[in-house]
């Protein structure tokens, strides 16, 4: 049995709109699956298929070898979605209780969530006075709280302050310490590096070229990449120019 | 057991959110609006200042419960997912592992637990201000109605959860909405009005020779009147009570006919006006129809509401 998260012939589409096609990707756990590809190559879709919130038209997304269903709540999973959005007659305080209650985390959970995303500081400021740099920490920390075993994290890092870009990182080595799957999609992907991410390059909605960082890629032309930017230039014959940081 | 305390949660999410919304202060001023007009006004139209007992209350209350309990109810309903689905908190929230299900029930529990403390809130006051000044003769009436408007409140609130269950925005769940409200309110209820009364047996002689008063007289009054060897009364006998089970059936087939239907049933003063579409009055018959005609008009639409908001692209 593999454990971790595994795409098995994957394909969603909106209408006419193929978002995604025959997508087969593993993603053991306790790894770092980076996925990186141009605007429209089917990131945010393939997480949301991984999130339980859209129904694949083909194949199946299978958490350790069960199939995700529509209906059921993801338990183990903490979703960042490309956009955060909490109700803004809430303060983060409500917000962070009624997602401590709703994963059951303890104490010690609840405080390395606030560690992490640093909103100790706004915890009785309402949602809709809050900038969106302090929104998208609101959203990581719904998503790290309780640190599930599953994190699907989409642009993380946009809208984040150095400090807190910092110890999210830090944070994505003590969640792969015990065992987490983490599957990231950005276009600041080099920063993942020293993660020794696996990196799947999406483009068209279709999976052009899976590498893991320090070994040596399967492409035919001898190349072998070391950075998550060398697997995407190999695959899409292209430089990530949305990497460049500053570029969102 | 944890499906039942995640619906709780988003019950007092949905009750919290609520309670710091204009909206539901609107919601709570138009009810208490539905609630004191028919005693204030009725008083005014006779040039007096006052308020009206509840036996002249109930026949204004009656009519404005059928319009504007389901215009607000279907647009509470309807805004219940689509706005938050729409402003994406409703998916934020689907990020934690609550249930889909579960969001769904706790969603709903908590309007209802929210609009209808308002609206018991609004009927009580005035009902209450109508006890003290004008006696307590026909409070039962009064109850029924303001019980069965609750009833249609909830059937209508379920029908626009149904709408803006599938995520497809505000402004089309508002639109439909509205055309649901003028297709149930006007054009399915009167259509159903005139098969009832088309199909009602017609009265011996006409109603020029009669007069108004005696159709709306009980039957079995004017039963005794009739020569008990004439056939086509006793033909007339049978039809009876099969015209009034399909003329009952066809008014649950609305749940604005339907409330009509059981507060006319439900008063002993307003019961004889059932005589002309239903001749056969309120019997059994008539009693089992109601029962089944809300259960399904309350659970049918949540049922739809449910299939639609499980199978909902959300993201």
């Amino acid at each position: 049995m593999t454990s971790g998260l595994r795409f098995a012939k994957v394909g969603r589409s909106f209408g006419d709109n193929v978002a995604l096609l025959d997508l087969e990707l593993d993603c053991p756990a306790g790894t770092m699956t980076c996925l990186i590809g141009p605007n429209g190559a089917g990131k945010s879709t393939a997480l949301a298929l991984a999130a339980g919130l859209l129904p694949p038209t083909a194949g199946a997304v299978l958490f350790n070898e069960k199939p995700l269903r529509l209906e059921i709540a993801p338990e183990t999973t903490g979703y960042l979605p490309q956009r955060s959005a909490f109700h803004p007659a809430f303060t983060v305080g409500e917000v962070l209780d009624f997602a401590v209650a709703a994963r059951g985390a303890n104490d010690d959970e609840r405080r390395r969530a606030l560690e992490v995303t640093g909103l100790a500081e706004v915890l009785g400021r309402f949602v809709g006075e809050l900038s969106g740099g302090w929104v998208r920490r609101l959203g990581l920390l719904s998503a790290l709280l309780g640190e599930p075993a599953l994190v699907l994290l989409d642009e993380p890092f946009v809208g984040l302050d150095p400090e807190t870009h910092d110890r999210l990182i830090d944070h994505f080595e003590r969640c792969l310490e015990v065992g987490a799957t983490i599957v990231v999609a950005s276009h600041d992907f080099e920063v993942l590096d020293p993660f020794e991410p696996t990196v799947a390059v999406l483009d068209d909605g279709r999976l052009r070229l899976t590498a893991g960082v320090s070994a040596a890629s399967t492409r035919t032309d001898g190349d072998s990449p070391t950075s998550s930017r060398a697997v995407y230039r190999q695959a899409l014959g292209a430089e990530p120019l949305e990497a460049r940081r500053g570029s969102d | 057991m944890a499906a039942v305390g995640k619906a709780f949660l988003v019950a007092r999410r949905e009750v919290r959110l609520l309670s710091r919304s204009r909206a539901t202060l609107g919601a709570a001023v138009l009810l208490a609006s539905v609630a004191w007009l028919p005693a204030i006004l009725l008083p005014l139209r006779r040039g007096s200042l006052g308020v009206a007992s509840f036996t002249e209350m109930v026949p204004l209350q009656i009519a404005l419960a059928a319009v504007i309990l389901p215009l607000l109810a279907l647009l509470a309903g309807a805004e219940l997912f689509a706005g938050e689905l729409e402003d994406g908190s409703l998916v934020q929230a689907l990020t934690l592992p609550i249930s889909r299900r579960a969001c769904f029930v706790g969603k709903c529990l908590g309007r209802v637990v929210t609009l209808g403390t308002a609206y018991l809130a609004a009927f009580a006051s005035a009902g209450v201000a109508v006890a003290v000044v004008q006696g307590s003769d026909g409070w039962r009436d009064w109850a029924a109605v303001t019980a069965t408007g609750l009833l249609l409140s909830l059937s209508a609130g379920g029908i626009g959860a149904a709408l803006g269950s599938a995520g497809s925005g505000r402004v089309r769940a508002f639109g439909a909405a509205l055309v649901s409200w003028i297709f149930v309110v006007f054009a399915l209820d009167a259509l159903l009005l005139t098969l009832v009364v088309s199909l009602a047996p017609a009265p011996p002689g006409a109603i020029g020779e009669h007069g108004h008063d005696e159709l709306s007289a009980p039957r079995s009054a004017r039963n005794t009147e009739r020569p008990i060897h004439d056939p086509h009364a006793r033909e007339s006998e049978l039809e009876e009570p099969r015209a009034s089970a399909l003329s009952g059936r066809l008014m649950a087939l609305s749940p604005v006919s339907l409330f009509r239907l059981t507060c006319l049933s439900a008063s002993p003063d307003l019961r004889p006006r059932l005589a002309l579409a239903l001749p056969g009055g309120a019997g059994a018959g008539l009693w089992s129809t109601i029962v089944a005609g809300w259960l399904i008009w309350l659970a049918a639409p949540l049922i739809v509401g449910l299939r639609r908001f499980l199978r909902a692209d959300l993201s």
